[in-house]
């Protein structure tokens, strides 16, 4: 995917597909928005840096260490609106 | 020259092989992984007891700075060591050869220490020198070496000593050296009944980053030595008996208050913290669960793990999540193998597979949040098909609780079996063979390009070269079950299907071309240093997920950035 060209509800799909396909626990019932993915267990250590690197890939972003907090990691909204800014960021 | 890190006492921790960086005639990590904890293959994690004897001279008004070299390295892959070890002041310099792994990298490191600084005592301590301590004397960079499982005052009266001037004749419990070139032996008449009495001062230890990836994570020993006697590790009642001058107790443990007094220091961390606490089978019921309250009214952690050699009664682990209702409980278990003839000879086998099943079953109820469960190869009467049968009954296993977290994991005994240890000493009577005795073979062997070199044994029942395919085979269709079972990712498995593929390709291709002339081709060598070069941006869990080499425990605390920085500049400068 053209990291430019990625459109707003892209990046929230598909983040939010990666993690219906990948949690580390069921979520057949679907993600709430504004669901706790860390105390959920919908994250755990090495979802956190599988997603990570999926989404470097997916969206040609380049995430900090010091970046992957829980304040941008804690629901499906943050983390949309975090990985955006990223994009928005690289993309200048 | 930029500043100095001066002490009185300055502890190194080496890397297992020195020097690591740029080697392409032999495969790093090809047996490193244990998922036991967060390293590579270079095993950067310094001993624990590094922590106590910083805190024990501490009180004594000693200054003692733990240089983390491994750890560096790593961080900074173009550190110039000399340069860095030139940056190091102290009367008394020590490095840990506390796991045989590091038995090729730690007499080299000490090698470069005594270059820069000749005057410094280079003093060894740990498992494995206490019992390779008088073969250690004949390297000229070794002074000394304090045997014992504690050496908290021998150290600090060492310390003291040299810090008044003191350069031969020592008055120091435990320790063999060289005095002029005379080997002195003190004997070992220091064996404590406590151990390491001091708390372990863990506030500081975390950055402060918020870091999610920086999982922190703590250990706290309670006790050492065991009241088992397992076969092949160094660390039983039979083996302690034979090297730590010990006899009817073989079991020593820290007071409750020093741990009460370390549980406070734990820090409140931004991601969640958990703690393992190890040898916790050698601890009373009460003891324990003293501890866990403890733990938990801290309030700053997540999840604790312990270790338990029996089934823990039932009644104890309704305790155990009463006092603790806050935490996530997870228990270690090793049977070894699924076959219970192979486990009692293990020195297990205390309980069956149905036994061990209903106890699953009734600590889930309870509110456990998981069990871990290790199996080993390289046990007696254990061949290739036996190892295969554990993968499949760790299969049904998973199968059986589905949503419970039961995580089975096989590793191979390699490339050691522990020095000290029952089986070590009398091979015949168990079927082992031993192929390296002494330290300088052990050295050799792990720079050897042939994987099967490095192996110090065999069993009548596998044999040296069937080690490595057995166990790539039980890890990679064990990983394949796991993620069947929704244990791992599916991304983590085609991971570790890739990592085990190029390790077994590599290994192979090795042995065919020593096989054929003895010599490694240029193109297999450079594939050697990509592989090497890859895995070291790695820790060791079979995730092998990249995670960063830095904000752990045991990570360098000590050294300031403008020391790195002058070391990396003068190397690329020169
Ligand atoms: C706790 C433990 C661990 C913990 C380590 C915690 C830590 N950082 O210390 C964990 C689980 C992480 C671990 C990992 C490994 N372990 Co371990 N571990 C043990 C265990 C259960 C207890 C060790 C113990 O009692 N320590 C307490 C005392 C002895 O040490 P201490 O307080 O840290 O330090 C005191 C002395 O040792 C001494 N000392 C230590 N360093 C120095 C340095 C100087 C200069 C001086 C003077 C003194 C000194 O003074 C200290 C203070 O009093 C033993 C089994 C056993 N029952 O012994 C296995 C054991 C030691 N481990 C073993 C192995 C093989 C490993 C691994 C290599 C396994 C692997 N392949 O991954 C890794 C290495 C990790 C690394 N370095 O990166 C083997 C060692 C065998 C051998 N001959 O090499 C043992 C015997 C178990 C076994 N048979 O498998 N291990
Ligand atoms: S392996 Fe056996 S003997 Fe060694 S520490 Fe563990 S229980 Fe004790």
């Amino acid at each position: 995917m053209d990291a430019q060209t990625v459109e707003q509800d892209d990046v929230h799909k598909t983040i939010y597909d990666y993690l219906v396909e990948h949690s580390g626990v069921n979520v057949s019932g679907g993600i709430d928005p504004e669901e706790n993915l860390l105390d959920s267990g919908i994250l755990d250590s090495l979802g956190i840096a599988e997603i990570t690197e999926f989404v470097e890939k997916t969206f040609d972003i380049a995430i900090d260490e010091d970046e992957i907090t829980s304040q941008n990691y804690r629901t499906v909204t943050a983390f949309t609106a975090f990985c955006r800014e990223k994009i928005a960021a690289s993309a200048k | 020259m930029s500043s100095k890190v001066k002490a009185d006492l300055i502890l190194i921790h080496a890397p297992a092989i020195y020097d690591f960086r740029n080697r392409d005639d032999f495969v790093l990590g090809w047996y490193a992984s244990q998922e036991s904890s967060n390293v590579t293959p270079i095993f950067e994690m310094h001993p624990l007891g590094f922590l106590s004897i910083k805190s024990f001279l501490g009180e004594r008004g000693l200054d003692v700075k733990i240089v983390n070299v491994a750890s560096l390295m790593l961080k900074h892959p173009t550190l110039d060591v000399e340069k860095l070890l030139e940056h190091l002041e102290a009367p008394v310099i020590g490095l840990d050869l506390h796991w045989l792994p590091h038995c090729q990298g730690s007499v080299e490191v000490a090698g470069l220490v005594k270059k820069v600084h000749p005057e410094s005592f280079v003093v060894f301590g740990g498992i494995v020198s206490t019992y390779y301590a008088r073969e250690m004397m004949q390297y000229p960079q070794i002074d000394g070496v304090i045997r014992g499982y504690d050496t908290l005052e021998p150290l600090a009266s060492l310390v003291d000593q040299a810090k008044r001037g003191v350069r031969g004749r020592f008055a120091v419990e435990n320790m063999i050296y060289k005095d002029k070139g005379e080997v002195i032996d003190n004997g070992h008449s220091y064996t404590p009944e406590v151990l390491n009495d001091v708390a372990i001062d863990w506030s500081k230890m975390f950055p402060k980053t918020s870091s999610l990836l920086n999982m922190p994570n703590l250990m706290v020993l309670p006790n050492t030595g065991c009241q088992q006697s397992c076969g092949w590790c160094s660390g039983s009642r039979w083996a302690y008996q034979r090297m730590m001058n010990v006899e009817k107790k073989t079991v020593f443990h820290r007071r409750s208050e020093q741990l009460a007094r370390e549980i406070m220091t734990f820090p409140k961390t931004e991601s969640p913290l958990s703690v393992y606490t190890l040898q916790a089978y050698s601890e009373s019921s009460p003891r324990l669960l003293d501890y866990l309250a403890a733990v938990a009214d801290s309030g700053v952690v997540k999840s604790v793990s312990f270790e338990q050699f029996r089934l823990t009664k039932i009644s104890v682990l309704k305790q155990m999540v009463e006092v603790a209702p806050n935490l996530d409980i997870y228990i270690n278990l090793s049977p070894q193998s699924h076959d219970v003839e192979i486990s009692r000879l293990t020195g297990r086998g205390t309980y069956t597979n149905e036994e061990m099943e209903e106890w699953i079953a009734a600590a889930m109820d309870i509110g456990i949040k998981g069990v871990y469960l290790w199996y080993t190869i390289g046990m007696p009467k254990q061949t290739h098909a036996s190892v295969m049968e554990t993968v499949a009954y760790s299969a049904r296993l998973m199968e059986r609780f589905p949503n419970d977290k039961i995580i089975p994991t096989i590793f191979g005994m390699v490339p050691f079996l522990d020095p000290g240890c029952q089986w070590f000493e009398e091979p015949d009577q168990h079927g082992y063979t031993v192929f390296h005795r002494d330290l300088e073979s052990h050295r050799k062997s792990l720079t050897q390009p042939r994987w099967r070199d490095a192996m110090n044994y065999e069993t009548k029942w596998m044999k040296r070269d069937e080690f490595l395919p057995s166990m790539y085979e039980a890890m990679q269709v064990m990983a394949n079950h796991k993620a069947d079972y929704g244990r791992i990712t599916k991304r983590s498995i085609d991971i570790v299907n890739g990592r085990i593929d190029h390790l077994r390709h590599l290994t192979t291709s090795i042995d065919r071309a020593m096989d054929a002339d003895g010599r490694l081709p240029a193109s297999l060598r450079r594939e050697i240093g990509a592989h090497n070069d890859e895995i070291l941006s790695y820790a060791a869990d079979v995730a092998l997920v990249k995670k960063p080499l830095s904000g752990r425990w045991y990570d360098d605390h000590t050294v300031p950035r403008e020391i790195i920085d002058a070391c990396v500049r003068e190397r690329a400068a020169a």
